[in-house]
C-alpha cells in the first residue's frame, strides 16, 4: 500500500510538470493576449501593462518566473517599484489575475472551489439516489414496464445535455410551479435545479452500471446459494447481492466526481452559480493566463487524487482485488 | 457461520457503513460551509454584466466596471442623470476663463474620505486630485484612458516621454497644468480650449482616489499592494456607496456611505450588482423578481418585452459599422468600398434583426443634441411613419443598389473580371452573423460578390483587427462624452483605434483645428467637414446607431434614459403605489404594464420624505 502510493506521488509530480508546461506553452501560443480590448492602448500604456507582468520578457524567463521562486529580474524579483508580481507556483502562489486584478489566483479558487464542491455534492447526491435505486429496482423488476421506462429516462438521460435538461427544469420548477429560485447563489434551494441538472446524466450512467452489476451478480451462484439457504429477499438482496452489485459503479465514481466538478461550467453559467468551472472556460477566453493555469493545476490536483482514491476505495470494498504492483 | 467469518463480514459492513458516514458529512459539510454567508435581499438588485476587472478608477474601461466606481467614488463633477450635462459633484462651483484655457474648481467643504468601517475619515481637498491626476498621467499606473487628461497642459507629455528607467522626463509640478491654490480650489489649465472638458471629468477614470489609501497599503503590503489597496476592508472611497463585499463572479454588495455629502438624498441602504453575463439568466433573474434592472437583451426576446413599461430603448450614444481594410485591393478602392456601403440593407437589419428601434445610419457620429451629423452620399427618401410602410425607403435602395453596380462595373469589376471573395469577419454572436449574413445574400444579390463569413473569439478577433488582416470586419463604438469629437478623433491617420489603414492630411488637419477652435459653432463645423470627408472615402461601413436595452423596474424612480446609458445609484429610489400610478397614467403610448417589482409603500430617501410629508403625499 505505502509503495503504492509513493509511486503514484512520483507520478503525480511528472503528470504534474507535464500539464505545467504544455498548458503554459498552448496558452501563450493562441492569438490575443491579457490586455487586448476594443479599445487599444496607448503603445507606451500597452508596454508598462506588459511590463509589470513581466510579459515583455522572453516565453522560457516567463516559465521559469512562474514556476518557482527565481530571481530574474536584474532588479531583484521586484519589479521596479517595489510590488512582485508573483513567488511562483512552487511556493503556492499562483500569482495575480491578468483580468479581475484585485484579486489573486488563489484568493478566487479560495471563493469559488466550495462552491462548486457543494454544488458537485449535490450533483453527486441526486446520481446516486436516483442511479442507485433506479437500477436496483430496474435489475429486479426486469423485463417489466418500470424497467423499460427506467432505462427509457436512462437512455435519455445520458443523451440529453445537461443544460436542456437544465432548460426543462426551470421552465418546470421555477416559471410553472414556481416552487424554487430561477438562479443565483444563497441557499440550499438554489442548489437543487442545477445539482440535479448536472447529476442526470451521472444519474443515468450508475442507472445502467447498477443494473447490468446487479443482474450478473443475482445470476450468481453464491446468490443462489443464499436463497436455499432460505434468507429473506430482502436481506439476500441488501447484504449480498448489492456490495457486488454496486462494484462498478464504485470504480466509475471517481471518473463521475472529476466530470462533476470539472464539467459544471455550463451549469454554473446557466444557473449563475460563482463556482470554478465558469473561470474555467473564461480564463482561457480572456487569456487570463494565470488564472487559467491555476485552475488547469487545481483540477489536475483534483482528478488525478479521486482516482486514487477510487483505486483504495476499490480494494477496500471487494477483498478479491489488490493494489498492482504495476 | 463461523465466527471469524461472521466478524469479518461484519467488519467489512463497518468499514462501509463508515464510507458512506463519511461521504454523507463530507456533502453536507461541503455544502453547509459555502452557504453560511448569505445575504438578505438588497434594497435594489441589478445585473452588472460580468465580474469586474477592478475597482481602480485609472486602470478599468468597461461598463461594468464604471457603474461600480460611479457608485463609490466621485468626481469633481457629476453626470446629470438625465440630460448628463456636469453637475456639482466634489466641486460645488467652478468658473472657465475667458479662453478657455483655466478651470478654477471649487470644492465643497465637508465632503470626507471614508473606509468601511469609519475608522479613516478625511475631508477630500484640491490636494488629492493632484494626486489623483499625477497617478492617472504617470506611466507606471497605466491608465487605459490617460488620453482624457492629455488635454491638460503638459499632462501627454508626462506620460510619454520617458527616461530610460520608463519614467517621466518632466517633473509634474512644473509643467502640467494642474495645481492646488489652496485646501479648497482647484486650478487646471489645458493645452488648447476642450468644450467638452467637464464632460470628461464626468467620467469615471478621473474620480480622485485617496493617497493614504494607496501609501498605507504600498508600505504593508509591499509585494501585493496593487490588490491589498481595493479590497473591501482597506479603500478608502468617497461616492455615495461603499462596498460591503466583494464574491467573484457573484455579486458585490454595496452599503449606503452615510457620510457622504449628499447621504440625505440618498435612499437605497443596500445595492447588489450581480455579476450574471448569460443573457437568459439575467431575463429570468429579472421575470421572477429577483432583480430590478438588467442591460441588456438577447434579440430574440425583444418582441415580448417591447410592449410592456418594463423596456424603453432609447438612443443611445453607439454605431455599428464595418470596418474596412484600405490597405489592400480590392477594398483600398474608395469606389469599392462606396459600392458596400451602398448595398446594406439597413432597414432590414434593424426591424428583422435588432427589432428594438434601432436606426439605420450613414454617418459616423450617432445623432446627439446640438450636432446634426453629415452623411454618405445615398439616394434619399421619405419616411412615413415609423412602420415602413407607404414610404419611398425601398424605391431609394434599389437606387443604390443600381449606384453600387455602376460603381463597381466603373472600379472594374464584370462579367470578364469577377470581383474576389469577401470576407466579413466578426466576434462570435448571434446577432453579428445574422446581419453578416444579411449583408452577405445582398452584396451577392446585386453586385454578385461571393461572400465568406469567418467568425473569430473576442480576443483572436481583436489581434485580427490590430494587424490588419481581415476585409471587412464587424465593429461598433460608444463615445466616451457626447461630443462628435469622440468618433471623429478614431479616424485620424495611424491613430490606436483606427484599425483601417486608413489616413488623410485633410482629415487629420481638421481634427487638430477644431481641438483649438474657441467657437462653438466653428469647432462642430469642422469636426462636420472631417465626418463627410470620411464618410466620402468610406474607411468604415455605417450600419445602424444604437438603442439601450434596459429592462428595469417601473416602480424604480430617479433612472432615466440617457445618450450614454450611464445611471447612478445616487438619485435611485422605489416609487410609492400613488406615485407609480401616477407616472403609468402618464404613458403615451399602449404599454402593457409589467411587475413593477419594489416595495408598494416606496422607498425614498430622508430628503425626500420630509418634502412628500411636507405635501401630503403617500398618506393614501
Amino acid at each position: 500500500m505505502i509503495g503504492f502510493l509513493a509511486r503514484r506521488a512520483l507520478w503525480f509530480v511528472v503528470t504534474l510538470l507535464a500539464v505545467v508546461t504544455v498548458s503554459f506553452f498552448l496558452m501563450r501560443s493562441v492569438r490575443g493576449g491579457p490586455f487586448d480590448a476594443d479599445r487599444n492602448l496607448h503603445p507606451v500604456i500597452e508596454k508598462n501593462l506588459k511590463a509589470r507582468y513581466h510579459l515583455d520578457w522572453p516565453l522560457w524567463k516567463q516559465y521559469l518566473q512562474y514556476i518557482g521562486p527565481l530571481n530574474l529580474d536584474e532588479k531583484g524579483l521586484v519589479d521596479g517599484d517595489g510590488s512582485k508580481p508573483w513567488a511562483g507556483i512552487l511556493t503556492g502562489d499562483f500569482g495575480p489575475s491578468f483580468k479581475y486584478r484585485d484579486f489573486t489566483v488563489n484568493d478566487i479558487i479560495g471563493q469559488s472551489l466550495p462552491i462548486s464542491m457543494a454544488l458537485g455534492s449535490v450533483a453527486m447526491f441526486w446520481a446516486l439516489l436516483l442511479g442507485l435505486t433506479t437500477g436496483v429496482l430496474s435489475a429486479l423488476l426486469r423485463g417489466g414496464k418500470l424497467d423499460v421506462s427506467m432505462r427509457l429516462a436512462a437512455t435519455a438521460g445520458i443523451a440529453l445535455p445537461n443544460f436542456v435538461i437544465a432548460g426543462f427544469l426551470v421552465i418546470g420548477f421555477v416559471f410553472w410551479l414556481e416552487l424554487l429560485p430561477v438562479a443565483g447563489w444563497g441557499s440550499l434551494r438554489h442548489l437543487i435545479l442545477p445539482g440535479f441538472a448536472l447529476g442526470a446524466p451521472f444519474a443515468a450512467y450508475i442507472s445502467r452500471l447498477t443494473r447490468t452489476g446487479m443482474l450478473e451478480v443475482l445470476s450468481q451462484e453464491y446468490i443462489r446459494t443464499a436463497h436455499a439457504k432460505g434468507l429473506r429477499p430482502r436481506t439476500v438482496l441488501l447484504r449480498h447481492a448489492i456490495k457486488g452489485g454496486i462494484l462498478p459503479v464504485v470504480s466509475y465514481l471517481g471518473p463521475a466526481t472529476a466530470g462533476i466538478l470539472t464539467g459544471s461550467l455550463v451549469i454554473e453559467k446557466i444557473f449563475a452559480i460563482p463556482g470554478t468551472g465558469t473561470h474555467f472556460v473564461n480564463s482561457a477566453l480572456n487569456r487570463d493566463y494565470t488564472l487559467a493555469m491555476g485552475v488547469t493545476i487545481l483540477y489536475t490536483v483534483l482528478v488525478y487524487s479521486l482516482n486514487t482514491i477510487v483505486d483504495l476505495a476499490y480494494t477496500f470494498l471487494d477483498p478479491r482485488i489488490e493494489l498492482e504492483e504495476a | 457461520m463461523d465466527p471469524r467469518r461472521r466478524t469479518r463480514a461484519g467488519f467489512a459492513a463497518r468499514r462501509q457503513l463508515a464510507a458512506v458516514v463519511l461521504f454523507g458529512v463530507l456533502l453536507v459539510a461541503a455544502v453547509r460551509a459555502t452557504l453560511s454567508a448569505r445575504l438578505e435581499r438588497a434594497d435594489f438588485t441589478y445585473v452588472n454584466g460580468g465580474e469586474v476587472t477592478s475597482l481602480d478608477p485609472a486602470t478599468v474601461t468597461g461598463t461594468p466596471e464604471g457603474k461600480m466606481i460611479y457608485s463609490i467614488f466621485e468626481g469633481l463633477v457629476i453626470k446629470h442623470p438625465r440630460t448628463l450635462e456636469p453637475i456639482p459633484g466634489m466641486a460645488e462651483r467652478w468658473e472657465i476663463s475667458d479662453d478657455g484655457l483655466t478651470y478654477t474648481f471649487h470644492l465643497r467643504k465637508g465632503a470626507v474620505w471614508t473606509n468601511l468601517d469609519d475608522t479613516f475619515q478625511e475631508e477630500v481637498t484640491a490636494h488629492d486630485f493632484v494626486y489623483t491626476y499625477q497617478r492617472f498621467l504617470h506611466p507606471e499606473t497605466a491608465a487605459a484612458y490617460a488620453y482624457a487628461m492629455w488635454y491638460v497642459e503638459g499632462a501627454r507629455a508626462y506620460t510619454t516621454e520617458l527616461d530610460e528607467a520608463g519614467q517621466p522626463l518632466h517633473d509634474f509640478d512644473e509643467t502640467v497644468g494642474v495645481r492646488a491654490l489652496d485646501r479648497y480650489t482647484l486650478e487646471m489649465v489645458l493645452a488648447s480650449p476642450t468644450s467638452y472638458f467637464l464632460h470628461l471629468l464626468t467620467f469615471y477614470p478621473l474620480f480622485p482616489v485617496n493617497r493614504t489609501n494607496l501609501e498605507s497599503a504600498r508600505e504593508r503590503w509591499p509585494d501585493d499592494w496593487r490588490i491589498q489597496w481595493l479590497k473591501p476592508e482597506n479603500i478608502i472611497t468617497n461616492g455615495p456607496y461603499k462596498v460591503l463585499e466583494r464574491r467573484v463572479n457573484d455579486r458585490i454588495r454595496l452599503v449606503k456611505n452615510e457620510h457622504y455629502w449628499d447621504a440625505d438624498n440618498v435612499a437605497f441602504e443596500t445595492v447588489d450588482a450581480l455579476a450574471t453575463e448569460n443573457y437568459f439568466t439575467m431575463l429570468n433573474l429579472y421575470l421572477t423578481g429577483e432583480v430590478d434592472w438588467i442591460d441588456r437583451l438577447a434579440t430574440n426576446a425583444v418582441p415580448q418585452l417591447i410592449s410592456t413599461d418594463a423596456f424603453n430603448p432609447e438612443p443611445y450614444l453607439s454605431t455599428y459599422f464595418y470596418r474596412v481594410n484600405t490597405t489592400r485591393p480590392p477594398t483600398d478602392d474608395a469606389r469599392v468600398r462606396r459600392a458596400l456601403a451602398l448595398a446594406i440593407p439597413r432597414r432590414e437589419i434593424c426591424d428583422k434583426i435588432m427589432k428594438a428601434g434601432q436606426l439605420p445610419t450613414w454617418s459616423l457620429v450617432p445623432p446627439m443634441e446640438g450636432y446634426e451629423g453629415a452623411e454618405m452620399r445615398h439616394a434619399p427618401f421619405v419616411e412615413e411613419g415609423s412602420s415602413g410602410e407607404g414610404d419611398d425607403y425601398e424605391t431609394a435602395f434599389a437606387a443604390d443598389c443600381a449606384e453600387a453596380q455602376r460603381l463597381l462595373a466603373e472600379a472594374g469589376y464584370g462579367p470578364d473580371n469577377p470581383f474576389p471573395t469577401i470576407e466579413i469577419h466578426y466576434n462570435t454572436s448571434e446577432a453579428h452573423r445574422d446581419i453578416a449574413e444579411v449583408i452577405g445574400s445582398v452584396w451577392k444579390r446585386v453586385l454578385g460578390i461571393k461572400v465568406k463569413l469567418l467568425n473569430q473569439e473576442w480576443k483572436v478577433y481583436l489581434d485580427t483587427q490590430k494587424q490588419l488582416t481581415y476585409q471587412v470586419s464587424r465593429a461598433g463604438w460608444i463615445g466616451d462624452y457626447p461630443d462628435p469629437n469622440t468618433y471623429v478623433d478614431l479616424f485620424v491617420t495611424g491613430g490606436e483605434n483606427n484599425k483601417t489603414g486608413w489616413g488623410n492630411a485633410r482629415y487629420d488637419e481638421l481634427v487638430r483645428a477644431a481641438a483649438v477652435e474657441l467657437d462653438p459653432e466653428a469647432r462642430l463645423g469642422i469636426l462636420y467637414e472631417a465626418e463627410q470627408l470620411l464618410l466620402e472615402e468610406l474607411p468604415i461601413l455605417p450600419i445602424y446607431s444604437y438603442v439601450d436595452q434596459n429592462v428595469v423596474a417601473p416602480r424604480l424612480g430617479g433612472f432615466y434614459p440617457n445618450l450614454q446609458d450611464t445611471h447612478m445609484p445616487k438619485f435611485w429610489y422605489w416609487m410609492d403605489d400613488e406615485e407609480l400610478d401616477a407616472k403609468r397614467a402618464a404613458y403615451a403610448d399602449e404599454l402593457t404594464l409589467s411587475d413593477p417589482h419594489g416595495p408598494p409603500q416606496g422607498l425614498y430617501s430622508a430628503a425626500q420624505q420630509r418634502e412628500r410629508a411636507a405635501r401630503g403625499a403617500g398618506t393614501r
